[in-house]
């Protein structure tokens, strides 16, 4: 990242913990969010990024760099030949690597991509939380996002009652 | 302008109640993050996890959460679950319609195609062998049903298990063809009908269409006319799109916001430039598109055949037709697609060659569908779904199912099953298959069946058929609400299974009476009791019929009447002939 390629325009991102990470202007541009500030001139020196820390700033930086679409010469060219589905099939790979991570990190990185505005990385934290608890449990939903049964033990038993094909 | 505004209401609707959430749920992701990752969810696990807290609940019922759950899924097309076939078979008793599912992945057993699916629900009282499935492929996730018998058309959405019956149009017509639209302006479903007028001369339009909204309850819901009706320039391809739609069994296609209806050319003394009838949903107005260039505009049709070989289908949300060219002796099905609207150019899409081993199945069968397709031609995972009948003997069709991968040109049957069919015998049985698409679009329940399905309405219910007939009836003027019960679709026939299960007939002389009739009905053991006297028994000739299904034929010397002894109902007819007798239609 330390290294400058001429014509290509730099952005720095800060954290609230401090930590600054200098980013091309493309990359941080899959944020839609950092998009628009940068169209609308807000980012002459650098972007303080709220409620981000350091470590999940650095993870997002890294799926963009990743996702950041490959501009230049061979770009338009390679995207009606075979080349893309193999690029696709890497990054599904690379994806489900990058996913592999603890509850609270991928938490945060759901928060981050949502306030980022980065819809592929919201697309991927989602849906593998989805896959991870839609066959749980109620009890393991419930203990896995926190949340309180407050069902009278009838009141549940009703619930599961009328949508009893869902439970089978 | 007005959109925003809506939806920067909706969002503060949403924050509202996610506020009122928040406090119950002390959630380690924001509720609005939660919001998000349970737009994902399947639409299974959407109605499982209704059980997990209050907050969860009302949230997953709401609107809101619909919509976007809908959205979700329709922009991860993609990643969405491989899509399942729906069809719909009569339930054992025929007194009910079951709805399956089946998945489209090859089957284990040596590549034998499934004789069964899985039972997802039933539909009470749509009389199963009577019953169709209109829409080929569902309309934004509703299904629509037709009961023949009992006109009335029925949605449905088998990814949520939800049915709803329509309340049935008062316009009675031999010829008439639905289907089922989307108004994305208004977020609502529209069924539209086009009714042909031509044979009951006391209509003064010779098409009409008409349009019925479902909603939410409390709202009134009917067939109304189409708020612009069909002009009259557009009255002879209505026409002809009616006749061909009902003759062939061939359901309007939605594409593009529109419903088309397909002509034939052997409607008209010479084949038109148009071949198509296009009726825009959101505007309610109607349109005919251009012929494909197989059609020569001017020329006398080439077939007098009624049954053209031609169908629409919608696939890749474009409008499609199909060309089944094995009638003129070529084993190929072509797939044209409308590529423009206004210029009406068609390009051929798909040529499927129906000439291998595996196609013979395809080949003899009488009823040749496409009904639709999925996954995408660029993942080299589209399949086209292909549907067959073949008539085996009576009624009896033998019904199958196949895919046809347009990469690898393989055809393979998934489902094959034998069906019963109460079609008379000119006309050719109605489709039951269609797919299912996992959404959570809703099927707004009528008043009617809201009214219907309280447990006090059971309980009324349980107690009338427990009745004798003769209260039963006069029970009806009570209220409107045992009016409906009684009147309802299955009562009658519960009714009669209730009183006759293990019961001996009730057994009624027929005996003279003052009256018009000159007859009535008297219980036998009032009659025995009672000395014969020239005031009771009859001195004119009257014969009774056996009862079927609850009715008997009496016969006068001068009329014929139909009564029902257990009620007193009667109907005459001035003498219907010596070869009067009974034929019931169960």
């Amino acid at each position: 990242m330390a290294t400058r390629e001429a014509g290509k325009k730099m952005i720095m991102l800060k954290s609230p913990d401090g930590m600054e990470f200098e980013v091309e202007e493309a990359v941080a541009m899959e944020s839609q969010t950092i998009r628009k500030m940068i169209e609308d001139d807000c980012a002459d020196t650098a972007i303080l990024i709220p409620n981000i820390n350091s470590k999940i700033l650095s993870r997002v930086i890294e799926y963009c760099n990743k996702h950041v679409p490959t501009t230049g010469a061979t770009g338009a060219a390679a995207s009606d030949t075979v080349a893309p589905a193999a690029l696709a099939e890497d990054l599904k790979i690379w994806d489900a690597e990058f996913i592999k991570v603890n509850r609270a990190t991928r938490f945060n990185l759901i928060q981050a991509a949502s306030y980022l505005n980065i819809k592929g990385l919201l697309d991927l934290t989602s849906q593998t939380t989805i896959d991870t608890i839609s066959d749980n449990s109620l009890e393991e939903i419930r203990s896995f996002l926190s949340t309180k049964n407050d069902y009278l033990p009838e009141e549940e038993q009703t619930i599961r009652r009328e949508n009893q094909w869902a439970f089978q | 302008m007005p959109r925003e505004v809506s939806e920067s209401r909706r969002r503060r609707r949403m924050r509202e109640h996610m506020a009122t959430a928040r406090d119950d749920c002390g959630a380690s992701l924001p509720y609005e993050m939660i919001i998000e990752v349970l737009q994902w969810l399947p639409v299974k696990s959407v109605f499982r996890f209704k059980a997990v807290c209050r907050s969860w609940a009302a949230l997953l019922s709401s609107d809101e959460f619909r919509r976007l759950h809908m959205a979700a899924a329709k922009a991860a097309k993609r990643r969405a679950p491989p899509p399942k076939l729906l069809y719909i078979s009569p339930t054992a008793t025929f007194d009910s319609t079951a709805v399956y599912s089946c998945s489209f992945s090859p089957s284990s057993s040596w590549g034998r195609p499934r004789d069964h699916g899985d039972l997802l629900f039933t539909i009470d009282g749509a009389r199963g062998n009577y019953v169709e499935v209109v829409t080929p492929a569902p309309c934004n996730g509703l299904t629509l049903l037709y009961d023949a018998l009992d006109t009335a058309y029925y949605i449905c959405n088998a990814a949520t298990r939800a049915a709803t019956r329509l309340l049935p149009s008062t316009d009675v017509a031999c010829d008439s063809s639905a289907g089922l639209g989307f108004d994305a302006r208004t977020d609502e479903h529209k069924v539209v009908r086009l009714i042909n007028g031509m044979l009951n001369p006391k209509d003064l339009d010779p098409v009409r269409c008409e349009v019925y909204t479902p909603r939410g309850s409390y709202v009134d819901c009917r067939w109304r006319p189409a708020a612009r009706g069909v002009p009259s320039s557009l009255h002879k391809f209505v026409h002809a799109a009616v006749i061909n739609a009902s003759c062939n069994k061939l359901s309007p296609v939605f594409a593009n916001g529109c419903l088309h209806w397909l002509m034939t050319p052997a409607s008209f003394i010479t084949t038109p430039s148009v071949a198509i009838v296009s009726f825009s949903v959101a505007e309610e107005t109607f349109t005919c598109l251009q012929s494909p260039p197989f059609w020569v505009p001017g020329a006398p049709p080439t077939s007098r055949n009624w049954s053209s070989g031609e169908q629409l289908l919608e696939m890749d949300d474009q409008l499609c037709l199909v060309r089944n060219r094995m009638p003129h002796g070529s084993n190929t099905l072509e797939i044209w697609k409308l590529l423009d609207y206004s210029s009406g150019d068609w390009l051929l899409n798909h040529r499927i060659s129906l000439s291998g081993h595996l196609a013979r199945d395809l080949r003899q069968s009488q009823i040749l569908r496409v009904i639709g397709s999925f996954g995408s031609y660029r993942s080299s995972r589209k399949k086209i779904i292909i549907t067959t009948s073949m008539h085996k003997i009576f009624n009896k069709y033998q019904k199958m199912v196949h895919t046809y991968d347009p990469r690898s040109e393989a055809l393979e049957t998934i489902l094959s099953i034998t069906e019963t069919h109460s079609t008379p015998q000119y006309g050719c049985p109605s489709s039951r298959f269609s797919f299912i698409q996992e959404t959570l679009a809703p099927v707004h329940t009528t008043d009617e069946e809201i009214a219907l399905s309280s447990d006090l309405a059971k309980a009324t219910r349980e107690i009338l058929l427990r009745l004798p007939a003769k209260s039963a009836t006069q029970s009806k003027f009570v209220c409107k609400q045992w009016f409906r019960l009684i009147e309802s679709k299955n009562f009658i026939q519960s009714y009669f299974q209730h009183k006759n299960i293990d019961r001996k007939p009730k057994v009624m002389l027929v005996v003279k009476s003052t009256g018009r009739l000159g007859f009535s009905f008297a219980p036998l053991n009032k009659c025995l009791q009672e000395a014969p006297s020239h005031s009771t028994l009859l001195d004119t000739k009257v014969v009774c019929s056996k009862p079927c299904h609850g009715l008997n034929l009496v016969s006068t010397e001068t009329k014929d009447y139909l009564c029902n002894p257990c009620t007193g109902f009667h109907r005459g007819f001035s003498n219907l002939g010596p070869r009067a007798c009974f034929y019931s239609r169960q």
